[in-house]
C-alpha cells in the first residue's frame, strides 16, 4: 500500500505533472465558472488537446479539469446564481442568498473547505478500499437504483421550501418537460410534434441557465436599482466558528456524496441534491436553509466533491464509468492506448497511483488557490449591476449555445428565462423544476429497467432487501422530520392560531429570495448611489 | 492546432452562407483538381468522447495530409444523432461538409419521425465495422451462444440492451429471437458501460458488447465472450478464438458500420474527390492503427458500393426491428 | 423606508392565479398525452405514457390543492404571516425607486433585447449579436456613457472570442452574413 502511494507521488510530483495538474485545475475553475459548461463538457472539449501528452500527464490534467470545474461551478452559483450542473442547484439556494447578504466570500470559503475535506476523506477511502466498494456498488441493480431515485424525488420536499404545493407543481412540470424527445427506454419519441430539435429533448442545463441566471437578472432589473453589494471584510472572511458549525454538514455531505458517487450511472448526479435535501431535514440550522445557511453550501459542495472522487472507484477498479464525466475519461484511456478494466491497478500501477495522488495535490492547489481568492472573486459583485447583468446575459447565452453547439438552445433559454421571471415573481420555487427535469429521465429509466427486470412487477423495490433499506433511510430522513414538524405545527396552530408558518415564515424560493427582516435588508442595500 | 480548427469552423459556416445565397461552392473542374472549398468541416452527430466522436476525429485527422487541407471538427449532438443529421440536410450541395456516420443514419428513419433517410446524403466511405460479441460473466454456466439460446428457451434469461429499445443491441437480440424462436427478457440500459456493470453485478445474464468496450474485463477474466455476431471471426489475436454465431448454428449476422458521408446533391466531381481522398487515407498507417486500437474489422467500401451496402443494411434492420 | 406603507396594501396576485391556470391546463394536456402514450405497454411493462401521466397527475393535483389552500387563505382576513410576506415584498420594492409601471417597462425591454439578440444571431452570428446586446443594454437601456458601453461590449467580445472560440473551440455560429 505504502509503496503504491510512494510510487504515485513519485509520478504525480514530477515538475511536468505538477504543472499540468495546476493548469488543469485552473482551467477547470475557469470553465466551471462559465454558464453551461460543466465538467463533462470541459473534459470532452479539452480532451483532443491532451492526445500528444504522456497518458499519466494527460489524465492528471483532465482529472484536474474535472474537479476544478466543480469548484468553478460553485463560484458562478454563489455569485450570479448560475448553476453549471444539476448539483450546483443545491449550492445556488443558500450560496446566492449569502452573496446577496454580502457574505459571498464566506460561502466560497466554506465551499472550498468542504470540498477539500470531502476530497481527502473520499481519497483515503478510495486508496484503502476501492475494490470492495466497487464490488458492493455492483450490487445496485434496477430495484436499488429505483429506490435511490425515489430518494432523490423525496428531496423535492426540501427544495420546495415552505410551500410544498407549489414545489410539487414545479416538480411535475419538470418531470413532464423531461419526457420530451427520444428516450432510450421506448421506441417512439414523445411530445416532439414533428420538430427534429425536440427529438433531442429539453436540456436541463439550458433551462437551468434560463430560469436561474436569466430569470434572476430580469427580476433584479425589474426591481431596479440593484446596488453593488458592499460588504465589510469581516463578512467576507470565514470565521473559525463558521467552520466549526459546518463540520457535521461537511461530514454528512461527504458520506452521502461518497456513497452515491460509487454507484455506476446516475448516482453522482444526485449527490449534492440528496445531501442538501437531507441536511435541510436534520441540521440544527435548518431554519436558516434557503436564507443563507453556510451549512447548506457545505453539505452540497462536500457531497459534490466526494461524489466526484468516488466516481473514479468503478471507473478505475472495474472499467465501468461512474458518471458522465468519467465516461469521457474512460474514452480518453482508449485514445491513449490504455485498456481500462479491472487489471488497470495491476498493469498500470504508476498511472493509477499517479492519478490518485494527483487528486490530493490538485485539491491542495484548489484550496490554496481558492481560500485566499474567495473574497477576491466576491469582489465581482461590487461591479455596477448595469455592467454586470449584460455580462451575465452574454455568457449565459453563449454558454447555453455551447452546451450542445445548438442555436435552438437560445430559444429554450429565452422561454425559460421569461418563465423563470414570472415564476419567481409569484414565489414559485424554481429548484424543484430543475430537480424534476434532471430526475425525470433517471427515474423513468429506473422504472423501465425495474419493470423489465421483474416482468412488470414494480413491487420488487419492497422485496429486495437493499432497495428496501435505501427506501427506508430515505423515508426516515426526508419524511419523518417533515411530518413531525407538520404535526407539531398543527398543534401549535391550534393553541395559538398564529398560522402555519409561525416559526418565522420559513420561505425558500431559490435565488432572488430577498432576506428576512426589513432591518437586515436595509443594511444590505445602501440606497441608490 | 486548436486555434486553426476554430478558424476553420467559423469560416466553414460562412461557406454555408455563400452556398445558401446561391453562389454555390461546387464549381467543379476535372476530378484531379477539384476544390471542395477552403473551409472543410466534419460534423459529428454525437457527443464528444464517444465512439463516433473518436472515429470522426480520427478520419478527419487522417484525411488532412491526403488532401493537404485542415478539417475542422464540430459536435452537434442530440436525439441519438437526429439533430446532427437533420442539420446536415441544410448543407445540401456543399462539398465542404462531411459527417461521421454510423448505424443511426439508417436506424433513425426507420424508428423515428425524422426528415431524412440515408438517401438524403451522399455516402462516401465505410471504413469498416464493429461486430458485437455476446458476453456473460466468467462464472456463468453458459459457454456458447447456443447454450444461452437453449437456456432462455427453458426459462427466460435477462439480456441487457444498451442504447435504445430500437438500437443495435435490441435489433440483434430481435434477430436471434426470430432465428431461434426464443424470447429474451430485455432490460434496457443507457450505455454499454451501465450494461456491463449490470452484467458484472449479476442483474442480467447476458449482454452484447464491442470488443473495445470489454477487452479490459476479458483480460481480467471477469467476462467471457461466447460468440461474435458475424459470419467471420475477428482476426485480432486476442479475439481469434471467439467463434461466430454462424459457426454455432445461429443464423444471424450483424455489424455496426462506421464511415463518412457528404451532403446530398453534390456534384460527381465532388463525390469522386472525397472518394479518392478516402481511398488514399485507408492505405495510411494512422488508419490501420486506429482500426486496430478499436478492434474494428477493416472493410472499406466507397461511394456507390457503400450505398449498396446501406441498402442491404436497411433491409436487415427492418427485419430485426420487426421483432425487437 | 417605504415598506410600512406597502405592507398595508393587500397582496394582489392575479399573476399567480394565471400561473395556476396555466399549470392546470398544461397538466391536463400532459395527462391526456400520457394516457394516449400508454401507461403500460402490451406486455404489462412500464410504458411510454407512465411518466407523462404521473407528471401530469402531479401537476393537476398539486395545482388544485395549492389553489384551494391559497384561495381559502386569501379570503381570510390578513394574518400576521401575510403581513410578513407583504413586508418582504415591500422590502423588494424599497430598495428600488421603480414604480410597477417602470418595473414592467424595464422587464419588457430586457425581454425584448434578449429576443432581438436571438433573432439577430441568425443574421450576424452569435458573438456579434451578443456584443450588440451588451452595448444596447449598457448604453440606451441603462443610460451609462456610450463609451463605457463600447468598452464593455468590446471586452465581452474579446473574452467570448478568446475563451469560447479559441481556447474551447466552440463552433460559434456566424449567421447568414458569416462575419465572425
Amino acid at each position: 500500500m505504502l509503496e503504491n502511494i510512494l510510487l504515485g507521488f513519485s509520478t504525480s510530483l514530477t515538475p511536468e505533472n505538477l504543472l499540468w495538474c495546476f493548469i488543469g485545475v485552473a482551467l477547470g475553475t475557469v470553465i466551471g465558472m462559465l454558464p453551461g459548461l460543466g465538467a463533462t463538457t470541459g473534459v470532452a472539449i479539452l480532451l483532443p488537446l491532451t492526445l500528444s501528452m504522456e497518458p499519466v500527464t494527460a489524465l492528471i490534467m483532465l482529472a484536474g479539469i474535472y474537479y476544478g470545474c466543480q469548484y468553478g461551478g460553485t463560484i458562478a452559483a454563489v455569485l450570479i446564481a448560475t448553476p453549471g450542473d444539476a448539483n450546483a442547484v443545491a449550492t445556488v439556494i443558500d450560496g446566492y442568498a449569502l452573496a446577496r447578504q454580502g457574505k459571498a466570500g464566506k460561502a466560497l470559503a466554506i465551499a472550498a473547505i468542504g470540498s477539500f475535506v470531502a476530497a481527502i476523506i473520499s481519497l483515503i477511502l478510495l486508496v484503502l478500499v476501492a475494490a470492495p466498494i466497487a464490488s458492493f456498488a455492483l450490487r445496485f441493480g434496477p430495484a436499488e437504483m429505483l429506490a435511490i431515485m425515489i430518494m432523490g424525488m423525496l428531496t423535492i420536499i426540501s427544495f420546495s421550501g415552505d410551500n410544498l404545493g407549489k414545489g410539487l407543481m414545479m416538480a411535475g412540470l419538470g418531470l413532464a418537460l423531461s419526457t420530451v424527445g427520444m428516450s432510450s427506454g421506448f421506441a417512439k419519441a414523445r411530445f416532439t410534434f414533428g420538430n427534429v430539435q425536440l427529438l433531442g429533448g429539453i436540456d436541463f442545463v439550458v433551462v437551468m441557465i434560463g430560469v436561474f441566471a436569466v430569470g434572476e437578472v430580469i427580476s433584479q432589473v425589474g426591481t431596479g436599482g440593484v446596488q453593488p453589494i458592499r460588504t465589510r471584510m469581516r463578512d467576507m472572511v470565514i470565521r473559525r466558528q463558521d467552520i466549526a458549525e459546518s463540520v457535521p454538514a461537511i461530514l454528512r455531505g461527504s458520506t452521502i456524496g461518497f456513497r452515491l458517487g460509487t454507484l455506476p450511472g446516475a448516482g453522482s448526479t444526485l449527490a449534492a441534491l440528496v445531501s442538501y435535501g437531507m441536511e435541510k431535514q436534520v441540521s440544527p440550522h435548518r431554519k436558516l436553509f434557503g436564507k443563507g445557511a453556510i451549512q447548506g453550501v457545505a453539505a452540497a459542495e462536500s457531497a459534490n466533491n466526494a461524489a466526484a472522487n468516488a466516481n473514479f472507484i468503478p471507473t478505475l477498479a472495474l472499467g465501468v464509468p461512474g458518471g458522465t464525466t468519467t465516461a469521457v475519461l474512460l474514452g480518453a484511456f482508449v485514445m491513449y492506448g490504455i485498456q481500462p478494466g479491472p487489471l488497470l491497478f495491476q498493469n498500470q500501477p504508476a498511472l493509477v497511483w499517479g492519478l490518485l495522488t494527483s487528486f490530493f495535490i490538485g485539491n491542495v492547489i484548489l484550496l490554496a488557490l481558492n481560500l485566499p481568492l474567495a473574497p477576491v472573486f466576491a469582489q465581482a459583485l461590487r461591479l455596477n449591476y448595469s455592467y454586470l447583468y449584460p455580462a451575465i446575459l452574454f455568457f449565459s447565452m453563449i454558454g447555453a449555445f455551447a452546451v450542445e453547439n445548438n442555436i435552438f438552445a437560445l430559444t429554450v433559454l429565452f422561454v425559460a428565462g421569461v418563465a423563470g421571471y414570472f415564476l419567481k415573481k409569484y414565489d414559485f420555487p424554481t429548484a424543484p423544476l430543475i430537480l424534476g427535469l434532471v430526475l425525470g429521465p433517471m427515474v423513468e429509466k429506473a422504472l423501465v429497467q425495474t419493470s423489465s427486470y421483474a416482468n412488470g412487477d414494480l413491487s420488487v423495490i419492497f422485496t429486495e432487501p437493499l432497495a428496501l433499506t435505501i427506501l427506508g433511510i430515505a423515508v426516515v430522513i426526508m419524511l419523518v422530520p417533515a411530518l413531525m414538524r407538520r404535526f407539531s405545527q398543527v398543534r401549535q396552530e391550534n393553541l395559538s392560531t398564529t398560522g402555519p408558518l409561525a416559526d418565522g415564515g420559513e420561505q425558500i424560493d431559490g435565488p432572488g429570495f430577498e432576506s428576512t427582516t426589513p432591518g437586515q435588508a436595509a443594511s444590505l442595500r445602501n440606497g441608490p448611489q | 492546432m486548436r486555434i486553426r480548427t476554430t478558424w476553420q469552423a467559423l469560416a466553414g459556416v460562412s461557406a454555408l452562407a455563400l452556398a445558401l445565397s446561391g453562389c454555390g461552392a461546387g464549381g467543379g473542374n476535372a476530378t484531379g483538381d477539384f476544390d471542395p472549398g477552403k473551409n472543410l468541416t466534419m460534423i459529428i452527430p454525437m457527443a464528444p468522447g464517444g465512439g463516433s466522436d473518436q472515429s470522426g476525429r480520427a478520419i478527419a485527422t487522417g484525411l488532412e495530409p491526403v488532401i493537404g487541407k485542415t478539417i475542422a471538427v464540430e459536435n452537434l449532438q442530440g436525439g441519438g444523432g437526429a439533430v446532427g443529421y437533420a442539420d446536415f440536410m441544410s448543407h445540401e450541395g456543399d462539398p465542404s461538409y462531411l459527417l461521421a456516420t454510423e448505424t443511426a443514419m439508417v436506424n433513425l428513419p426507420l424508428t423515428q419521425d425524422v426528415p431524412f433517410t440515408w438517401q438524403s446524403f451522399t455516402p462516401i466511405m465505410k471504413v469498416g465495422q464493429d461486430s458485437t460479441m455476446m458476453i456473460v460473466p466468467t462464472g456463468s454456466p453458459h459457454s456458447t451462444c447456443t447454450d444461452v439460446v437453449e437456456a432462455t428457451r427453458a426459462s427466460q434469461l435477462k439480456a441487457a440492451i444498451s442504447g435504445s429499445v430500437t438500437g443495435n443491441d435490441a435489433i440483434q437480440f430481435g434477430l436471434i429471437e426470430k432465428d431461434q424462436g426464443v424470447e429474451f427478457q430485455k432490460v434496457p440500459y443507457e450505455s454499454g458501460g451501465e450494461a456491463l456493470a449490470a452484467l458484472l453485478g449479476g442483474h442480467v445474464d447476458v449482454a452484447l458488447a464491442n470488443p473495445s468496450e470489454v477487452m479490459g474485463q476479458m483480460e481480467a477474466g471477469e467476462v467471457k465472450a461466447l460468440c461474435v455476431i458475424a459470419d467471420k471471426r475477428y482476426e485480432y489475436d486476442a479475439l481469434a478464438d471467439v467463434p461466430t454465431t454462424v459457426e454455432q448454428g445461429i443464423n444471424v449476422i450483424f455489424s455496426q458500420f462506421r464511415g463518412i458521408i457528404a451532403p446530398g446533391g453534390i456534384t460527381d466531381e465532388a463525390k469522386s474527390y472525397w472518394v479518392d481522398a478516402c481511398k488514399k487515407y485507408v492505405e495510411s498507417e494512422e488508419f490501420k492503427t486506429y482500426m486496430a486500437e478499436n478492434y474494428m474489422q477493416t472493410d472499406p467500401l466507397f461511394g456507390d458500393d457503400f450505398s449498396t451496402y446501406l441498402a442491404s443494411y436497411e433491409e436487415q434492420l427492418k427485419a430485426g426491428l420487426e421483432d425487437a | 423606508m417605504s415598506e410600512v406603507a406597502a405592507a398595508q396594501a393587500p397582496k394582489v396576485d392575479i399573476g399567480a392565479w394565471v400561473i395556476r391556470v396555466v399549470f392546470l391546463a398544461v397538466g391536463l394536456i400532459v395527462l391526456y398525452f400520457g394516457h394516449n402514450y400508454k401507461i403500460r405497454d402490451e406486455n404489462g411493462l412500464v410504458g411510454p405514457g407512465m411518466m407523462p401521466f404521473f407528471a401530469g397527475l402531479v401537476m393537476v393535483v398539486a395545482t388544485l390543492l395549492e389553489g384551494i389552500v391559497e384561495f381559502r387563505r386569501q379570503r381570510q382576513p390578513v394574518s400576521p404571516q401575510d403581513a410578513g410576506n407583504a413586508i418582504a415584498d415591500a422590502d423588494a420594492l424599497a430598495a428600488n425607486a421603480r414604480t410597477p409601471t417602470e418595473t414592467r417597462r424595464a422587464v419588457l425591454i430586457v425581454f425584448g433585447v434578449i429576443l432581438a439578440t436571438v433573432l439577430l444571431t441568425q443574421l450576424i452570428g452569435l458573438l456579434l449579436a451578443l456584443t450588440v446586446m451588451v452595448f444596447v443594454l449598457v448604453w440606451p437601456v441603462e443610460h451609462k456613457p456610450w463609451w463605457s458601453a463600447a468598452i464593455a461590449a468590446l471586452l465581452a467580445f474579446i473574452l467570448g472570442f478568446v475563451v469560447f472560440g479559441l481556447v474551447l473551440g466552440v463552433p460559434l455560429p456566424t449567421g447568414l452574413l458569416g462575419l465572425v
